[in-house]
């Protein structure tokens, strides 16, 4: 939560630096540490915009502890990457 | 998205903490009236479920508001409480004991979060030690047979897990309050039998990244959880953050008994609308740890907003005055009007200015419910048997004023229990009960609150005291009258207790008694009985932040004096007025009173500068008396206290001052600080 807005600004400029209509859009979350239920919110949000943008967002290289707080918060679902085709 | 320690939120979340805060400690305040109210024996079932739920709650609270430290304690205790619920260990008396210091244990870590004060972490540990090791020696409950154990098919149709789905769509602030969905969840879970725990985020708005407030919820919770917890515990869970409208639950019961493919009994009824959930069934009847049904019409407002409100209408009260004054000297044929609009507005402004201040009074039953553990603990210690009574809880009282007398009091308990109350060896021997009553009442007696601390001990020794005043070098003499033997008991360093104890008998009680009940404006009243016993009677304004005062002139200025400490006034006789050591006395029924000059210790330019030709008030504070040298007496009025240092600086004599109907400020003076100077000059 304490990093909501500095979340908000860094994937706004990634929103806007994503040409239309590309296909697919890796998220890395890699470097992520640690997430609370704000910032899952933050991402799913993000992911609806990138689809909006008619790209299809896929989250890569989620540590394992990470994981495990998506999932216990809830948020499994709406942060999954899509099926492969 | 990670949250680093000591990174500043954007968020003040103090306000948010403080609910926690005032609702932990209405939590052990609920736990500790009802542990007390036990004495040895064992809760029933529903005393048992409000000290479990008081714990739950605090330690639910603690997790979500983030005061981890908070949990460890409540976690255990809460561990033995259930087993002790559930009856898989048996109730021992030393258990309550265990309990309320558990909760002395919290009530520490509490004020370290709320206030900064030092947390002594050792005790933490050994009462969380004892607390488990009560766990673990707690040995199986024996078995009832089926026939004897009535209680058994209730907690049989209590244990039946049953399927519940909750959908909590929180307020849009939730994260904002620093509120952490993870600890709600996993409390949750914690309610869940193993493998049976769904939970579903789901987003309930999709606005534009560009424009969304990152900090505002959009996500609404589904869970799905098999569960043995009851209702009331899993709504538990919600209760710092949730409102009735934000949480559904529907639950069925599995009912092991029915086979499948019958239908299953009418799912539970729903909580009543319109509440927080956590307060559900809060009115009824002996349900502990809840708040009381009229939180229903009343909210919390901050302190410090009562105390703004309280100083405009001392403001308003000012203005009135000054309004009314300027309209003396109006023709009241031609300004009627003017004054009978005044006249109404001297009375709407004197009915508002007693509704303002009935909101700060609360009621006497927050001190009063410090005082049974007190008692019992110290009974304990000393081997005495007391009867606890009070009387008059509800009286109220200024909030200021609960919060100087809880020391007073305290001491006066202490004393009673410690020189006024006998062993029940004594007590026999002397005929009376080997139990001991020790009583605190109150009541409002005209403008004051009068609180009595009484004993059916031995009463005071008249000569005694005497023999301990001339000792301590105290002047005192024979000849005093009971009531003057018995204030000797308030000079410093008075103690007749042959022995000093952890309880009493410092010698620095009973001065730090009458100072402290002296500073808020109150007095000290003594009567007692050998061998029936003594009575203590504190009387106390209804509040601080306006006084009744003389207002009398000294050259052109003005001085009020407060009414508590004045006990005449008189127009001198040459031959009252003497010299004692080149200072000048009056001779008042054969006391000698120093007179004390205004215009000289004000440095005043005064029309009355010799005794005979003023008016001499007698004055009486801190068991010192003297005679105030004034040119006339003014008026009684009530006055509104103004802080002197806020506004311009400390003036040594005066204890504040305010403002009069013609706009000019006066002094309130200081009657111990006015001797102190006296005796400098």
């Amino acid at each position: 939560m304490e990093r909501a807005r500095e979340l908000h600004l860094f994937l706004l400029e990634r929103l806007d630096g994503l040409p239309e209509q590309t296909g697919q859009a890796s998220i890395d979350l890699s470097r992520v540490d640690d997430i609370d239920a704000c910032g899952c919110q933050l991402l799913a949000l993000f992911l609806e915009s990138v689809k909006r943008r008619g790209s299809t967002p896929v989250i890569v290289a989620t540590p394992a502890a990470l994981s495990e707080r998506i999932e216990a918060l809830g948020f499994r679902d709406l942060l999954a990457s899509p099926p492969e085709p | 998205m990670t949250t680093p320690k000591g990174e500043t939120s954007s968020v003040d979340l103090n306000r948010f903490n403080e609910v926690f805060f005032e609702e932990c400690a209405e939590n052990l305040a609920e736990m500790e009236q009802i542990l007390i109210s036990l004495g040895d024996r064992e809760p029933d079932h529903e005393q048992m479920n409000a000290i479990f739920r008081a714990a739950h709650s605090i330690k639910g609270g603690a997790g979500i508001f983030g005061f981890q430290d908070m949990t460890v304690v409540t976690h255990v205790m809460e561990s033995l409480l259930d087993r002790l619920r559930n009856r898989e260990i048996p109730f021992v008396p030393d258990m309550i004991d265990l309990f309320l210091e558990a909760g002395d244990a919290i009530a520490m870590q509490l004020a370290w979060h709320r206030e900064g004060k030092a947390v002594n972490q050792e005790a933490i540990d050994a009462v969380r030690a004892k607390l488990q090791r009560a766990i673990d020696a707690g040995a199986p409950a024996p078995e009832l047979p089926p026939e004897l154990d009535e209680g058994a098919t209730a907690r049989e149709e209590e244990l039946l897990p049953r399927r519940c789905r909750l959908t909590f769509t929180p307020d849009a602030e939730i994260f904002a309050r620093g509120i952490r969905m993870e600890s709600i969840i996993s409390e949750l879970a914690e309610l869940a039998e193993p493998g049976e725990f769904q939970c579903r985020a789901q987003l309930i708005e999709l606005p534009d990244l560009a424009e969304l407030d990152p900090e505002r919820c959009m996500t609404r919770w589904n869970f799905a959880l098999l569960t043995r917890a009851s209702r009331e515990q899993v709504l538990d869970v919600f209760m710092f953050v949730a409102d009735e409208e934000q949480l559904q639950i529907e639950d069925e019961s599995v009912d092991r008994r029915t086979p499948a493919g019958e239908p299953a009994a009418d799912p539970p009824i729903l909580p009543p609308p319109g509440r927080r959930a956590y307060d559900n069934g809060e009115t009824a009847p002996g349900a502990f740890g809840r708040r009381g049904g009229e939180t229903e019409s009343s909210i919390r407002v901050n302190v410090t907003k009562v105390d703004q409100l309280v100083n405009q209408i001392g403001e308003l009260l000012i203005t009135q005055a000054m309004l009314s004054q300027f309209a003396v000297g109006l023709d009241p044929i031609l300004h009627e009007a003017l004054q009978r609009g005044l006249a109404q507005l001297e009375r709407n402004t004197r009915d508002l200015q007693g509704i303002v201040m009935s909101i700060r009074l609360v009621p006497i039953s927050i001190v009063f419910s410090r005082f049974p553990r007190l008692v019992r603990e110290i009974a304990a210690k000393l081997g005495k048997q007391v009867e606890f009574k009070t009387v008059g809880d509800s009286t109220e009282l200024d909030r200021g004023l609960i919060e100087k007398i809880a020391d007073p009091l305290g001491h006066l308990v202490r004393n009673a229990l410690d020189h006024g109350l006998e062993t029940p060896e004594r007590r026999v021997a002397s005929g009376k009960s080997p139990t001991g009553t020790l009583q605190l009442s109150a009541s409002q007696v005209g403008g004051r609150i009068v609180i009595d601390v009484t004993d059916d001990g031995a009463g005071l020794n008249r000569d005694k005291i005497i023999a301990k005043a001339l000792e301590c070098g105290i002047p005192c003499s024979e000849a005093m009258s009971d009531e003057e033997v018995w204030q000797l008991i308030f000079a410093p360093g008075f103690s007749t207790a042959s022995e000093v104890t952890d309880i009493s008998g410092r010698g620095v009680g009973m001065d730090v008694v009458i100072k402290n009940v002296q500073s808020i404006g109150g007095r000290v009243q003594i009567a007692s009985e050998a061998g029936r016993g003594a009575r203590f009677t504190i009387s106390l304004p209804l509040t601080l932040a306006i006084l009744e005062g003389l207002s009398v002139a000294v050259g052109e200025e003005k001085f009020i004096i407060p009414l508590n400490v004045v006990i005449e006034s008189l127009q001198p006789q040459p031959e009252q007025l003497k010299s004692v050591n080149g200072r000048e006395v009056v001779q008042v029924r054969g006391e000698y009173l120093p007179i004390l000059k205004l215009h000289r210790m004000f440095n005043l330019e005064a029309e009355v500068t010799e005794p005979q030709q003023g008016i001499l008030v007698m004055v009486e504070a801190d068991g010192e008396r003297g005679a105030i040298l004034v040119d006339a007496l003014l008026d009684e009025q009530q006055v509104v206290v103004k802080s002197i240092e806020t506004n311009f600086r400390r003036v040594e004599g005066s204890a504040g001052a305010t403002i009069l109907g013609d706009g000019r400020v006066a002094l309130i003076l200081d009657l111990p600080e006015l001797f102190a100077m006296h005796k400098k000059l």
